[in-house]
C-alpha cells in the first residue's frame, strides 16, 4: 500500500491518499481509509499521539492497520526531515482480548470434544458454532481465508503483536491437523461451517452426493485453488486469491457474485450439510496438503525406526 | 426421466454454476487490479 501525505509548512496535516494498493476491491471497501484520513486532517504532527491512532484503526483486516501505519511512517518522516521533530513511537503491546480468548477456547473445547461421548460432543459442537458464528463471524469478520493463507506463503508475516488472532486461527488449523488429524478448525470454529450448518438444520434434509460428483468437485477446487494462490503470488498480490463469500455474509460487503454466490450455498445447505465446506472451500484443499504431509511424515518416522 | 437423472443433472448444474461464480469472481480481483 503506497500513501502520499502531505504537510503545511506551519506542521498541520493537510491529507493523506491511498496512491496505490494492492487490496481485492472488496476488502478495501471494508478499509475506514476515509474516516482516518478526515480525523488527522488540520492536526498538528506534534500533537497526534501515534500509537492510539494506530490502535484505533486497527480493525479485522490487514488493510487497516498498513493504512495507518503508512500515513504514520509518513509523517513522521516529514517531521523529521523537514522540521526536524523526532516522534518516538513506542512499542505496541500484544493485542489480547475476548476475540482471542474466544479463538482459544474454541480450539480447546473443539479437542476436548473429541474425548467425549456422542450426545456431549454434539452439544459442545453446538455451542461453538454459535459462539464462532457470533464473535469470529458477524463481530470480528475475520475466518481464514485464502487471501491470509497466501499472504504467509508469499513470505510476508504480519506483525504478530497486532495479529495474535490470525496467527492463533492459522496455527490451530496446521497443529491440529499435523498433531491430531483432526481438523478443529473448520468443525468448530470456521463461522462460515457454523452458518451452514444452522441453515441445514432448519431445513432438516441430508442429502448424499454420488462419489464421482464429489471426486470432480474435489479436484476442481485444488486447480483452482492452485491457479488462485499461484496467480497472487506470482503478481504479489495475496489478497486477490481469495474468492469467499464470507464478507457478503458477516460485513454485508461484496460484489454481485459473490452475492450471488452466498446465496445459492445458502440455499443449497438446506439440503445438503455444508455443502461450501465440502466441496469448495479452499481450507479444504490446505487441509488435505496437511493430512498428506502428516501421512508421508508418519510412514518416515515409523520407516526409520 | 427418472428420479437418478433429475439429481445428476441438477448435481452439474449446481457445481457449473458455483464454479462458474468463483471462476468470475476471481477473474473480476485479478482484472480489477489494472
Amino acid at each position: 500500500m503506497l500513501v502520499a501525505v502531505g504537510i503545511q509548512p506551519t506542521g498541520e496535516v493537510a491529507g493523506a491518499s491511498v496512491v496505490e494498493h494492492k487490496e481485492t476491491p472488496m476488502f478495501f471497501q471494508l478499509i475506514k481509509a476515509p474516516d482516518y484520513i478526515a480525523s488527522l486532517k488540520g492536526r498538528s504532527f506534534d500533537t497526534i499521539d501515534f500509537r492510539s491512532e494506530i490502535d484505533g484503526v486497527t480493525g479485522a483486516t490487514l488493510s487497516n492497520e498498513a493504512l495507518a501505519a503508512s500515513v504514520v511512517n509518513g509523517v513522521t518522516t516529514i517531521a523529521a526531515e523537514q522540521f526536524d521533530v523526532h516522534i518516538p513511537i513506542p512499542d505496541r503491546p500484544f493485542e489480547f482480548g475476548i476475540f482471542e480468548l474466544a479463538i482459544i477456547l474454541l480450539f480447546a473445547v473443539g479437542l476436548a470434544a473429541r474425548y467425549l461421548r456422542q450426545s456431549l460432543r454434539e452439544v459442545l459442537r453446538w455451542t461453538t458454532q454459535v459462539v464462532a458464528l457470533l464473535i469470529i463471524g458477524f463481530w470480528e469478520n475475520s475466518p481464514i481465508t485464502l487471501a491470509k493463507i497466501t499472504t504467509l506463503l508469499s513470505g510476508y508475516f504480519p506483525d504478530p503483536r497486532s495479529n495474535v488472532a490470525l496467527y492463533l486461527l492459522i496455527g490451530g488449523f496446521t497443529l491440529s491437523i499435523l498433531f491430531l488429524g483432526k481438523d478443529i478448525y473448520c468443525l468448530h470454529v470456521c463461522p462460515f461451517g457454523a452458518a451452514q450448518r444452522f441453515v441445514n438444520a432448519i431445513g432438516g434434509k441430508r442429502l448424499g452426493l454420488p462419489l464421482w460428483s464429489v471426486r470432480l468437485m474435489n479436484q476442481t477446487r485444488n486447480l483452482i485453488v492452485l491457479v488462485a494462490v499461484a496467480a497472487a503470488l506470482a503478481r504479489v498480490e495475496p489478497a486477490r486469491a481469495s474468492y469467499e463469500p464470507f464478507a457478503a455474509l458477516f460485513a454485508l460487503k461484496g460484489t454481485m457474485l459473490q452475492w450471488v454466490l452466498l446465496l445459492i450455498i445458502l440455499i443449497v445447505s438446506l439440503f445438503i450439510r455444508r455443502p461450501w465446506c465440502h466441496y469448495f472451500c479452499p481450507m479444504r484443499s490446505c487441509e488435505r496438503a496437511l493430512l498428506d504431509v502428516r501421512q508421508k511424515s508418519t510412514h518416515l518416522i515409523r520407516s526409520n525406526t | 426421466m427418472t428420479q437418478d437423472t433429475i439429481r445428476n443433472i441438477s448435481l452439474w448444474l449446481f457445481f457449473l454454476v458455483v464454479n462458474g461464480l468463483i471462476v468470475g469472481i476471481l477473474i473480476q480481483s485479478f482484472l480489477y487490479a489494472d
